[in-house]
């Protein structure tokens, strides 16, 4: 189908009769804003869906202030398209009276057709019927596309999924796996009943069917758990690419990013390190022992005055006792009547050992066999062998001085307890140590934190760097570290349902199982075979239809990404995913940019634009194919936010589609600063097309008078 | 072609019929007629469906059960 | 040979009543480690560690307090032997050796004739009670110590250094 004239009268500021006579191919039409460019786009929506409202808006200011009061003119768009060889006239028009200045009364709405044939005869058909056969609404849906806000017409779910209905095979697929469904039902229903007849199965199978409906609904509330996850993971990852696409340099985040982590362990390790446990160490460090030593110091004397006190008593008692009793206890006379020593110092082992070098090891002086030194050792150690055995054998014959021996103990405790003072010296200079140690952890840990801040006020910065205003940055900024938390809790949660998931539907995989276990054995067998075939057949159905889809959505994808291609060329492409996802009852489709297998959540207005523009113009291949006609895309100012470069990639892509184009470009204009006059850029004589119009205003004209407002069409 | 024989062609191409069933690829109708006339019951379950629906004269749910269930009832 | 200590650390020595709600409010009875020692708020992790600490504050500053004899005496059931055993708990280190020490620093300060005990006229367990005695006084008066720093700056605790600098900061005697 072909449009080959559009002519508009009267319309806004398109005063009188203004013609566009189309030629198949590119049509351009170059108009500064305000001069008639989007009116041209929004005269031929109004001819397609304009209805019969607000009509006195439409009307040309000029005309009407031109016109006496209580005359009439019309307001008109008409179409005069081809298609098979057969011409057809499409009209809407209305009349509007001059009722006062300025104001009009509208009627007689109408849509005209007239449909001419080979022979050039003409007759009067109804024009909404013919406007709908030459031109089939959800065509036209998805032939028109007003400036760049209005391209995103997949925003809604099912836009897609609908659209894929209504171009491939696959929607003669529905009504199969609906009936395959129906069949299987009934023939399931059957199965159970003929099983629940069989007593011996009822309380069991009841109760697998009670378990199986259980799981359903467990499986069913999991799957809206994940899918809801999966979609606030989504919407997560879009407000963290959001916040990094703003980045003018991702790299640079991410190494600052890494860094800034390295720091926080750094600082979390280094803080470990710090032990302030002061109080618990004053026990388990035994710091409390700090000014210990003078009070082993006055035990260690106590003890050993005691000691010696008591050996004297011991000495004057045994001396009394010695000339009493004889020789039973032979002590060792001291010079000059010292306090002997206590019998086990020195020890055994020592005094052992001096006898068997035959020298005094204390003042280091012979004591060769047989001489006095010699024999008052020997006396020594026999005494002291002999009071070993002598405590045991004689309990009652010996009166004592001294009935217990408590010394001994304490002794030995003043000497255990000297070696470790001079552990006790140390502690003051462990503790000033441990002080020093943590001071300089802390310190480090102070240095570091000086450093995170500046790391962090850097990411600021790069972050800061970007194209949005401060406000939202400021939003971005606040809630770019709450998003990676969520992100990673979401992660879990989504890993979690996911396990969840998998679990319950084996677990129903098992309760079918045994389910159909009891079947088999007791319904009806014809009833089993026929139940089985049916879930068969269902299979096949919902697969086939599947497929269907899946097929057709691989052919959209593939001429989608080759248009993207070719207007990206030399610069980022990335590639359009389809993608269909089965939701609870229905089938979507989404649309997703891809590099690396990695999802561009929030591409850049260019780059959504040219990957809408592909996906359209594939969609208007592909209708072409299945419905062996092309149709007429209309485009009003697509490129605002392409480039040059990519603006004539562009120009030159749509110059070479098949079908018929209108395209409506402010580019390629120039206004002459000093003399304000409009004239076409040299660069435009380059642009591939197959008919250029140029709409602009009637000069001089007063932007607030719309009695001044007239759009001339200029063909060039 | 008619759509009706496309369909059916398309769902004769699953799998299942092979590995499960056992048919040969060579053995598969490439009409509803001819699958009408098939002596396996998968088959021709399926074309009683495509015919039920795609045909120039669609029948209803009920009727469609009942052609289905009195078919296999006499084949299997 | 007798062992004067061994017979010592089979008591349960106690302190005033009027000391209750340090016990209650810086330790915690039955024991209480780690992060649950760090919920509670307690600076020591059983009482007798606040005992300990009270005994040598009070032995460092020469306040020897006794317990008048009108004001009644409790305690919280755990004999000296088992005083500084860890064995149950990985994060602390063992310091039953403390108990050697306060023993030697109690003999230095008690006066009890040794001579009478050996020869059979003290008893044995009035010595021990002796002993006992002297490290109820002691720590009484380290007790009131803490008290008093309480008073004067409730937030003095909350420094984790608090009590180590207390007693470091000993006058030596």
């Amino acid at each position: 189908m072909i449009i080959r004239k559009i002519q508009i009268d009267n319309y806004l500021c398109y005063y009188d009769i203004n013609t566009f006579e189309l030629s198949e191919g590119l049509n351009i039409i170059l108009g500064e804003n305000g001069e008639g460019k989007t009116k041209f786009f929004e005269a031929v929506d109004w001819l397609f869906n304009g209805e019969n409202r607000e009509l006195d808006m439409l009307v040309s200011a000029k005309k009407l202030n031109e016109t006496e009061i209580g005359d009439s003119f019309r307001v008109r768009v008409s179409m005069t398209v081809e298609q098979y060889g057969e011409k057809s006239i499409i009209t809407k028009s209305f009349l509007a009276k001059k009722e006062k200045a300025n104001e009009c009364s509208t009627s007689s709405f109408m849509i005209e057709g007239i449909s001419e044939n080979s022979a050039g005869e003409r007759t009067q058909v109804d024009g909404q019927a013919l406007l709908d056969r030459i031109f089939p609404f959800q065509i036209r849906k998805y032939s028109m596309f007003k400036g760049e806000a209005e391209l995103n017409i997949f925003e809604s779910d099912s836009a897609l999924a609908n659209l894929i209905n209504l171009f491939s095979e696959a929607k003669h697929y529905d009504k199969y796996s609906e009936k395959g469904a129906f069949l299987r039902e009934k023939a399931e229903k059957a199965v159970e009943d003929s099983s629940k007849l069989d007593k011996k199965n009822e309380a069991l199978y009841k109760k697998l069917e009670g378990d199986i409906i259980y799981l359903e609904r467990e499986k069913a509330k999991y799957l809206v758990h994940l899918n809801s996850t999966e979609e606030e993971i989504r919407k997560i990852e879009g407000n963290l690419q959001l916040a990094e696409s703003h980045v003018s340099n991702a790299d640079a985040l991410e190494t600052l990013n890494k860094r800034i982590k390295d720091i926080e362990e750094r600082i979390s390790y280094l803080a470990g390190r710090i032990d302030e446990n002061y109080t618990t160490s004053l026990f388990d460090e035994n710091w409390i022992l700090v000014n210990f030593e003078s009070f082993h110091k006055e035990f260690a004397e106590k003890v050993s005055a005691h000691s010696k006190t008591k050996r004297e008593l011991q000495s004057a008692f045994d001396k009394q006792k010695g000339i009493i009793e004889g020789e039973k206890k032979a002590k060792a006379e001291l010079l000059n009547n010292a306090i002997p020593l206590p019998n086990n110092i020195p020890s055994k082992a020592i005094m052992e050992e001096m006898l068997n070098d035959e020298i005094c090891k204390v003042c280091n002086r012979e004591a060769k066999k047989g001489s006095d030194a010699y024999e008052f050792m020997m006396k020594r150690l026999k005494t002291y062998l002999e009071s070993q055995v002598t405590e045991e054998n004689e309990p009652d014959k010996n009166e004592t001085l001294f009935k217990y021996d408590y010394t001994n103990r304490l002794d030995n405790l003043s000497i255990s307890h000297e070696d470790n003072l001079k552990n006790l010296r140390l502690i003051r200079t462990k503790i000033k140590e441990l002080f020093e140690f943590n001071d300089d952890r802390k310190k480090d840990i102070e240095e570091l934190n000086e450093q995170l801040e500046k790391e962090k006020t850097e990411r600021e910065k790069i972050l800061g760097n970007s194209s949005i205003g401060a406000e939202k940055l400021s939003d971005v900024l606040k809630n770019y570290n709450a998003w990676q938390r969520d992100l990673k809790n979401r992660n879990q949660d989504q890993v979690d349902y996911t396990t969840k998931l998998k679990s319950l539907e084996s677990e129903l995989k098992a309760k079918k199982e045994e389910k159909d276990k009891i079947d088999t054995s007791s319904a009806n067998s014809f009833l089993i075979k026929t139940r089985n075939i049916l879930r068969d057949i269902e299979t096949i159905f919902i697969d086939t239809k599947e497929r269907k889809f899946d097929e057709f959505i691989e052919k959209l994808q593939t001429k989608s990404n080759n248009f993207f291609k070719t207007i990206n060329i030399d610069a980022f492409t990335g590639t359009i995913v389809f993608t269909r996802r089965n939701k609870v009852n229905r089938t979507i489709v989404e649309v997703e940019l891809q590099e690396d297998d990695r999802i561009f959540y929030k591409p850049n207005q260019s780059l959504l634009t040219s990957m809408h523009i592909s996906i359209l113009f594939a969609i208007s291949e592909l209708a072409s194919e299945i419905k062996e006609e092309n149709f007429p895309m209309i485009f009003d100012a697509p490129t605002s936010s392409f480039g040059e470069n990519k603006t004539a990639q562009f120009l030159n892509l749509i110059f070479e589609t098949e079908n018929q184009k209108i395209l409506l470009i402010k580019d390629f204009l120039h206004t002459d600063k000093a003399t304000k006059t409009l004239s076409i850029k040299k660069e435009f004589e380059n642009v591939r097309r197959d008919k250029a119009f140029w709409v602009k205003l009637e000069r001089p004209f007063d932007p607030n008078n719309l009695k001044t407002i007239n759009s001339q069409v200029i063909t060039l | 072609m008619a759509r009706k024989d496309d369909i059916l062609k398309s769902f004769l191409t699953h799998e299942l019929l092979v590995n499960k069933y056992e048919l040969n690829k060579e053995e598969l109708p490439s009409t509803v007629r001819e699958a009408l006339n098939s002596d396996k019951p998968i088959i021709k379950a399926i074309a009683l469906i495509v015919e039920g629906l795609d045909s120039t004269s669609p029948v209803t749910d009920s009727v469609l059960r009942n052609q289905v269930t009195q078919f296999l009832n006499e084949a299997l | 040979m007798k062992n004067l200590f061994e017979k010592w650390k089979t008591r349960i020595p106690k302190y005033s009543e009027t000391h209750k709600d340090l016990f209650t409010s810086l330790s915690q009875k039955f024991g209480a480690e780690g992060e649950k020692k760090i919920n509670l708020g307690k600076h020591f992790s059983t009482n007798y560690e606040l005992y300990t600490y009270a005994f040598f504050l009070g032995l460092y500053n020469n306040e020897f307090i006794p317990i008048p004899d009108g004001e009644k005496k409790t305690d919280f059931s755990h004999h000296i032997q088992h005083w500084g055993s860890k064995t149950t708990v990985s994060t602390r280190k063992d310091f039953t050796n403390l108990q050697e020490n306060m023993f030697i620093a109690l003999l230095a300060k008690t006066d009890i004739d040794l001579v009478a005990l050996e020869k059979g006229t003290l008893d044995e367990d009035d010595a021990v009670k002796l002993l006992i005695k002297t490290m109820e006084s002691y720590t009484n008066g380290g007790l009131i110590l803490i008290k008093e720093k309480l008073e004067e700056n409730p937030n003095y605790f909350l420094q984790p250094t608090s009590f180590l600098n207390m007693i470091l900061e000993t006058v030596k005697v």
